[in-house]
């Protein structure tokens, strides 16, 4: 589903953000990207749905070489690549169930397809009753569910999720994290950066380990270490 | 993947309204810079319609004053017929005048219904027999003095003076059109900077979900669209005024040189249609480039 052939990615002026890093990822897998802030984690996500572009190598989404992908196409790859953040990026002057079908609106689904998906996915994510409420009423992990929702809505073939439970205290973590395992159950590719050492060792997911942007560790039904 | 009208309408509205300040400055703007360009166009439009005055070989036209009593036109009448520099000269009448002044206006009946044959004056249309201005002037000028006679026009003077005028009239309406349409550009593309800026984490989620470019781009394009039309009518009113005043201007001091600056209603239409099409132009240049900027960086 996700491969990278060497991929060196560097910031003007800085640091090499990603060093030669290769891997492979399966359909349907669960992976969590660990390390030290400014290891590269972050950049890893963003090349996949190509907000950044790397500076060598190859990555393959589904088969295809994004390198190759014409600008007007890229849309069209992130419609299969759901995004998470720590911070939600929710939009705070419209409603939860606004907020998921803004994510249908803007690629131009209809409205009975959106009138049918929005209900039932903010049911999914357990948030049925609060459809009508604004992002600031809400808990962070209440919040942090919407974006779940909203990145899910359009059944992604992947869900990237930068430190979706950054801002969460533990047991409202563990709550996102198994939403998280659920929409992985339905077959979505799930990829994760996070620094929590103790969701990562209660998982005992695939474990890829960066540090200052090389791949030191890869591991199958890996701890945090 | 079809656009949704109800879509682009309120996003496009909540762009409009979202900074009132910012979108009236712009329109004011646009419209400032349009009139300038139509000013310009309606003095080029008055000189073109110049040349119907003088056909054919005539060079000079002796003006009678409006009372000129039949004694008075005899007598220039017949200066004109001894005079050995003057090959062909011809009398128009009221009837005759009043008939050039209704196919000339034809268009515009408003105009017609306020003159009538008495108020327009008589004329020689002169052909010289040496068609050289510095002859044609020292010959004309002999009749310059004469009684009953209000002016003599040289049709290479009149000329001319109309083009000196017109074109330094209309050089510098044209700079300073140029100069506002870029200020207009500009600001069109600030404005539409700030509504992306105000919408950024819109903008970003939509990125995100995997809406097309044109997509984002559509409502922030038709935002400045809609303001460039705006001030461009504000404008064509504004040229559509100055015209008026021309107009009514000439009438009440009387007819001569810059009668054909008179514009009708309908040389009026083309400059407002170009007008119209700048605004539009302004606005959807702008913002289009603002909006690229944006989705690029």
């Amino acid at each position: 589903m996700i491969k990278l052939e060497n991929v060196t990615k560097e910031y003007q002026g800085s640091n090499i953000a990603l060093r030669d890093a290769s891997a492979d990822i399966a359909k349907g897998e669960f992976v969590f990207l660990v390390g030290p802030s400014g290891s590269g984690k972050s950049t890893f996500l963003r090349l996949l749905n190509k907000q950044e572009e790397p500076d060598e190598g190859r990555i393959f989404v589904a088969g295809k070489d994004i390198g190759e992908l014409s600008n007007w196409k890229v849309p069209m790859l992130r419609r299969n690549i759901g995004c998470v953040f720590q911070d939600f990026k929710l939009l705070p002057s419209r409603t939860v169930a606004e907020n998921v079908s803004f994510a249908l609106e803007v690629i131009g689904r209809p409205r009975h397809v959106i009138k049918s998906q929005v209900p039932a996915i903010c049911e999914l994510v357990g948030l049925g009753d609060k459809t009508e409420k604004y992002p600031d009423q809400l808990s962070g992990g209440e919040q942090q569910r919407v974006s779940i929702a909203r990145a899910f809505v359009n059944r992604p073939l992947i869900l990237l999720a930068d430190e979706p439970t950054g801002n969460l205290d533990p047991q409202t973590a563990n709550g996102i994290m198994r939403l998280l395992d659920r929409i992985n159950k339905t077959g979505t590719t799930v990829v994760m950066a996070t620094h929590d050492r103790g969701i990562v060792d209660t998982m005992r997911r695939r474990v890829i380990e960066l540090s200052n942007g090389s791949i030191v560790r890869d591991q199958s039904r890996g701890v945090y270490e | 993947m079809a656009i949704r009208m109800d879509y682009v309408a309120r996003e496009t509205g909540n762009n409009l309204i979202r900074n009132p300040s910012l979108t009236i400055a712009t329109v004011l703007t646009v419209a400032v810079s349009l009139a300038l360009l139509g000013a310009a166009l309606v003095i080029q439009q008055g000189v073109s319609g110049l040349n119907g005055s003088f056909e054919d070989d005539v060079e000079f036209i002796v003006w009678m004053v409006n009372d000129a009593d039949q004694e008075q036109v005899a007598s220039v009448d017949s200066a004109l017929a001894s005079s050995p520099g003057v090959k062909d000269h011809r009398f128009v009448n009221q009837a005759e005048t009043y008939a050039e002044f209704e196919s000339f206006w034809k268009e515009s009946p408003e105009v017609l219904d306020t003159v009538s044959p008495g108020d327009l004056p008589t004329s020689f249309r002169v052909v010289p027999e040496i068609p050289d201005l510095a002859v044609v002037e020292s010959l004309g000028a002999e009749f310059e003095g004469q009684p009953g006679v209000l002016k003599v026009d040289f049709a290479a003077d009149y000329i001319k003076r109309l083009n000196q005028f017109s074109s330094a009239a209309s050089l510098t309406m044209s700079i300073a059109a140029f100069a506002s349409a870029l200020a207009s550009s500009l600001l069109m593309y600030n404005t539409i900077r700030t509504a992306l800026f105000a919408r950024r984490r819109e903008v970003e989620v939509m990125r995100l979900v995997g809406a097309t470019n044109w997509f984002i781009r559509i409502p922030f394009m038709l935002e400045g669209l809609i303001q460039g039309l705006v001030g461009a009518m504000f404008s064509a009113i504004g040229v559509w005024a100055l015209a008026r005043t021309i107009r009514d201007v000439i009438f009440k001091s009387g007819f001569g040189l810059f009668d054909s600056f008179a514009l009708t209603n309908s040389q009026l239409l083309p400059i407002a249609i170009i007008l119209l099409v700048s605004g539009a132009a302004i606005g959807a240049l702008g913002s289009g480039v603002a909006v690229t900027r944006y989705l690029d960086a």
